[in-house]
């Protein structure tokens, strides 16, 4: 028999207090009257060891139920029963750091630990490796390090290790976790453990922990990485950059790069300067304190059109000292107009206005291409990215702008008073018909849908005045009541008629408007409403918005929404080149490393600059309590190194868990005891019922 | 000590050492003597004793010859500790019906008796007499007696002899478990004053014997203190304190001239009675049948 706590032998101690209290009965309860005292002197009373032990009985089994309780307690267990044994080995998963904190000095640090570990592995234990940095990679599974041939598993294990390298990607501590945990799920090993060798900095992602049951018989073991400095700030794109898309000093030459630089919160260092590389003679210094982040503006640079680096320096860690900026292209749009005898010099002419309204600029560069309705053909809708009818078309052009639409394009139908209902049925789908408003002096927007994209921009109290935009004519927009209930109308005159609508066309959108901005429908082409009405529809278009020049590793990187060209030849920072197709590969994602990414050539060519994920700087130590926080069962270990010994006992324990669990013996001597206890009751109670006769002779 | 009424147990007890002393002419303590004293002119001649004139040609009157009758005194010791009695027979109810027991013989004889009920000092006194009606009134005192407190057996002789002027038997019935220093003082007092001291101690048998078996707290009855005491190891002491103190009263008693009896309560009253009265009628013989001093 073997006993799961042991410790609690010591209770069988407490048998003593009953066989004292039987030996020792102080002071004797009875008393004697007696003529006088004067020839008595007080004598020492003997103890009961020295008299009679009295009610042996009643001692026995209160010593009885002492023993049963402490070995209740003990929680014995057969170690001979048979219980569908696993075999008493270990699975282990070594999970390594391989982030970009993690390079230089701390790699090292984390390979010496790695062979630490390695070196206290067991042949005959299950072991795998999984290296992670933003996603999981198993260096070896347990399968390949089973058929390695025993004996040579850890020498094959070092092989595959010695590969590894630290990564430029951020860090997912939470995901790699999980990963470990579920590749341990599978293995029949009586202790699972993983062995974690991180630098266990703050900036490590946890949340794929939080809806996560971590299993009960994994245990993690922190094998913690010590950074060579704490010393660490950080140089990151700023969030009003990324969000304005003006990352450059190309169209506001005056206004400088705005960078973000962090410091570590375990940091002794605050001041910095920053300069681009090549140029260090313009540096921009300043300070930030330690755990805080500052917006400062880079200096500004010679050759603002090329791929920059921006360098930092003033910390002790170099690995996010770098912001790579890729030299900036407005995306370019054509833009289809179909109207007859379209001018771009007649003030009377929409084209006029919409060649005016539509200039370049950093994020937009638009061409219009005009073109006579009748004479529309596929190819011409093939090539445009949005589509301004002004005219009527006729059935073929409908058609094929139909066909257009369908495949997730936009375009604006402007009807005028030479339009018929052909056109806007085919390109609907709905039987609607135009008809000229009946004349009156003039028309004033009213019913205005600012919840509607392309009014949201005048959303604010201070723009949404459209009562000084005047049309003089418009057309009436009839239908079925369940046609017209189809378009989303965001805009009527105020006589009620529709002014601006939305149609479903297939995955397309086509925006109608029942009067033009030219002078001989209205003053809207002269209003300031005029271009933030069109960058607005262009935007709902998807074309308007700021293409990101900028990623973080790892992160996908689209091709097909800027290249013309589905495969592209793409040039990586190391020098190498690969090719990418966007139709079978989707976007690109192999941008492993921080630098300028460069897809396609010659004139087409574009920059992508790749960075460090902005947490990835955060090297202050994470506490291991964090992981206990979100669930994770976690071990004592020093430095990851388990000895052969502790690993066996804890093995040993969780098997004698397991059958003291089935055998459940403590039940027995627990009603046992409670039999003894009623007895000694009994027992008691009887003996109380006879007095104590004192005799006195 | 089945019999509640105290005169009736008496009687019953006088019976039975009655029956077994044989008949004499010579009554016991009646039969004492009165002194002889030189005439001088003026005594009446009447009481001039003529056989010793003729045998020794002195005159010589017996004097008080009338008076004396035996005069008894009976002190009972009421303290606490005559209360002791593990059986239910405490040494006080021996005490009294040793009391009765004497007075009622006394009685029969024409005796005149009187009682002195003592603890730390004199509780009751009933002046000796021999009257009808006194002996109820003793017996009723007897009866109602209630136990005193502590013992203070000089000061109690003290007054009792302060009291006692005239010459009388004194039987004095107690435990003497209480310091016998001025003991001897006052026995020597009452010598002086020609009173006839019999003392009875009354003892209970474990007072004697120290039997007691189990460890426990004694409770002295007199003084409430209380003590933890081991039997078998406090008996040898108890013992050997308790006999030299017996020794010690004895022997005072001897010095004095006071006849000791001890009276255990385990004892049948009437055979102690019994040996102490037919003690006492060879004493009265003897002392008869020697000569007078001329």
């Amino acid at each position: 028999m073997s006993f799961l706590f042991p410790g609690f032998l010591l209770g069988l101690a407490a048998m003593a207090i009953p066989i004292l209290l039987h030996l020792r009965r102080q002071p004797p309860t009875n008393t004697v009257t007696f003529s006088s005292l004067m020839f008595l002197e007080k004598t020492q009373v003997h103890p009961r060891s020295r008299r009679k032990l009295e009610d042996w009985l009643l001692l026995l089994l209160r010593c009885l139920a002492l023993a049963l309780l402490a070995l209740m307690f003990m929680r014995p267990f057969f170690r001979s029963a048979i219980l569908g044994e696993k075999a008493n080995n270990s699975a282990t998963v070594i999970l390594l750091d391989r982030s970009a904190s993690m390079q230089g000095a701390a790699w090292k640090a984390a390979s010496k630990k790695l062979e630490e570990v390695i070196a206290g592995l067991h042949e005959e234990d299950a072991a795998s490796v999984i290296a992670y940095d933003y996603s999981t990679r198993t260096v070896l599974t347990f399968d390949a390090w089973m058929s390695a041939p025993a004996g040579q598993r850890r020498a094959a294990l070092r092989q595959q290790v010695q590969k590894l390298t630290a990564g430029w990607g951020s860090t997912d501590l939470g995901k790699a976790l999980v990963s470990a945990a579920e590749s341990l799920n599978d293995q029949q090993a009586s202790s699972k453990k993983i062995i974690l060798i991180s630098d266990m900095q703050e900036g490590a992602a946890m949340g794929a922990l939080d809806g996560f049951t971590w299993p009960e018989d994994v245990q993690v073991s922190v094998a913690r990485v010590d950074q060579p400095s704490q010393d660490n700030l950080t140089l990151s794109t700023s969030a009003a950059v990324e969000e304005s898309g003006e990352p450059q000093a190309k169209s506001k030459p005056d206004q400088a790069l705005r960078v973000r630089v962090s410091n570590s919160a375990a940091s002794h260092v605050e001041k910095f300067s920053l300069h681009w590389r090549g140029d260090e003679k313009q540096k921009t210094e300043g300070s930030v304190p330690a755990g805080i982040s500052r917006i400062v503006a880079a200096p500004s640079r010679a050759n603002a059109d090329a791929d920059g680096v921006l360098e930092l320096t003033g910390d002790g860690l170099d690995f996010d000292n770098r912001l790579f900026v890729a030299r900036t292209q407005p995306r370019k749009v054509t833009i289809l107009c179909l109207g007859k005898g379209l001018s771009r010099t007649d003030t009377a002419s929409p084209l006029f206005y919409l060649d005016r309204a539509l200039t370049p600029n950093p994020i937009v560069e638009p061409t219009l291409l005009e073109k006579e309705p009748d004479q529309a053909t596929s190819a011409d809708f093939a090539k445009a990215d949005f589509v301004v009818v002004l005219d009527e078309l006729n059935s073929a052009a409908s058609a094929a702008m139909r066909d257009w639409l369908q495949a997730g394009h936009q375009a604006i139908f402007v009807t005028s008073d030479r339009s018929k209902n052909e056109a806007l049925t085919t390109l609907t789908g709905l039987a609607l018909t135009v008809a000229e408003a009946p004349a009156s002096n003039y028309a004033m927007l009213s019913d205005l849908d600012f919840e509607h994209p392309i009014l949201a921009p005048f959303a604010e109290a201070g723009v949404r005045d459209f009562t000084k935009v005047r049309f003089w004519k418009h057309r009436q927009l009839k239908g079925a009541a369940t046609d017209l209930a189809k378009l989303r109308v965001f805009a009527r005159f105020d006589d009620g008629n529709i002014a601006m609508a939305e149609a479903e066309v297939g995955n397309g959108k086509m925006i109608i408007m029942t009067s033009g901005w030219h002078p001989s429908d209205s003053q809207l082409s002269v209003s300031s409403k005029f271009v933030p009405l069109l960058y607005a529809v262009l935007d709902r278009a998807g074309l308007a918005s700021p293409e990101s020049h900028s990623y973080v590793v790892g992160e996908p990187i689209p091709i097909n929404e800027w290249s013309a060209k589905a495969a592209v030849k793409v040039k990586l920072p190391d020098g190498r080149s690969v090719d990418w197709n966007g139709d079978t590969q989707g976007p690109f994602t192999e941008a492993s490393q921080v630098g300028i990414y460069v897809f396609g050539e010659g004139a087409a060519a574009r920059s992508i600059a790749v960075n460090l994920a902005p947490n990835e700087g955060r090297i202050a130590p994470m506490g291991e309590q964090r992981l206990h926080e979100l669930g994770v069962r976690l071990v004592d270990a020093k430095a990851g190194a388990i000895s052969k010994e502790q690993s066996a006992r804890e093995a040993l324990q969780l098997a004698d868990n397991e059958r003291e669990q089935k055998q459940r013996i403590w039940k027995c001597l627990a009603l046992a005891a409670l039999v003894v206890l009623l007895a000694e009751t009994w027992l008691a109670g009887r003996r109380d019922v006879k007095p104590l006769a004192m005799t006195t002779t | 000590m089945r019999i509640q009424s105290l005169e009736l147990r008496a009687r019953v007890v006088m019976e039975g050492f009655i029956k077994g002393m044989h008949r004499s002419p010579l009554h016991g303590f009646s039969a004492e003597f009165s002194e002889y004293r030189q005439y001088v002119v003026g005594d009446d001649p009447r009481f001039i004793d003529w056989k010793v004139v003729a045998r020794s040609d002195r005159y010589y009157v017996k004097k008080f010859e009338e008076e004396t009758n035996l005069r008894c005194q009976l002190l009972l010791d009421m303290s606490a500790s005559m209360g002791y009695g593990p059986d239910g027979i405490t040494k006080l109810d021996y005490a009294r019906t040793l009391a009765a027991t004497l007075a009622l013989f006394l009685k029969e004889q024409g005796d005149a008796v009187g009682l002195t009920m003592f603890d730390q000092g004199i509780t009751e006194y009933l002046p000796a007499r021999n009257r009808s009606g006194h002996l109820h009134a003793l017996m009723m005192h007897l009866q109602r007696a209630h136990q005193g407190r502590g013992t203070s057996l000089g000061v109690s002789l003290k007054s009792a002899g302060e009291l006692i002027r005239r010459r009388a038997l004194i039987v004095l019935i107690s435990d003497f478990l209480a310091p016998l220093d001025t003991l001897e003082a006052e026995l020597s007092l009452l010598g002086v004053m020609r009173h006839d001291v019999v003392i009875f101690q009354t003892l209970h048998p474990s007072e004697i014997e120290f039997r007691f078996g189990e460890a426990a707290s004694f409770h002295d009855i007199e003084s409430g203190k209380q003590l933890l005491i081991e039997p078998t190891l406090a008996r040898d002491s108890y013992l050997s304190r308790f006999n030299a103190h017996q020794d010690r009263l004895r022997q005072i008693c001897g010095r004095q001239g006071a006849e000791y009896l001890l009276a255990r309560t385990d004892q049948p009253l009437e055979q102690l009675l019994f040996g102490f009265l037919s003690a006492r009628r060879k004493l009265a013989v003897r002392h008869r049948s020697s000569p007078v001093a001329s």
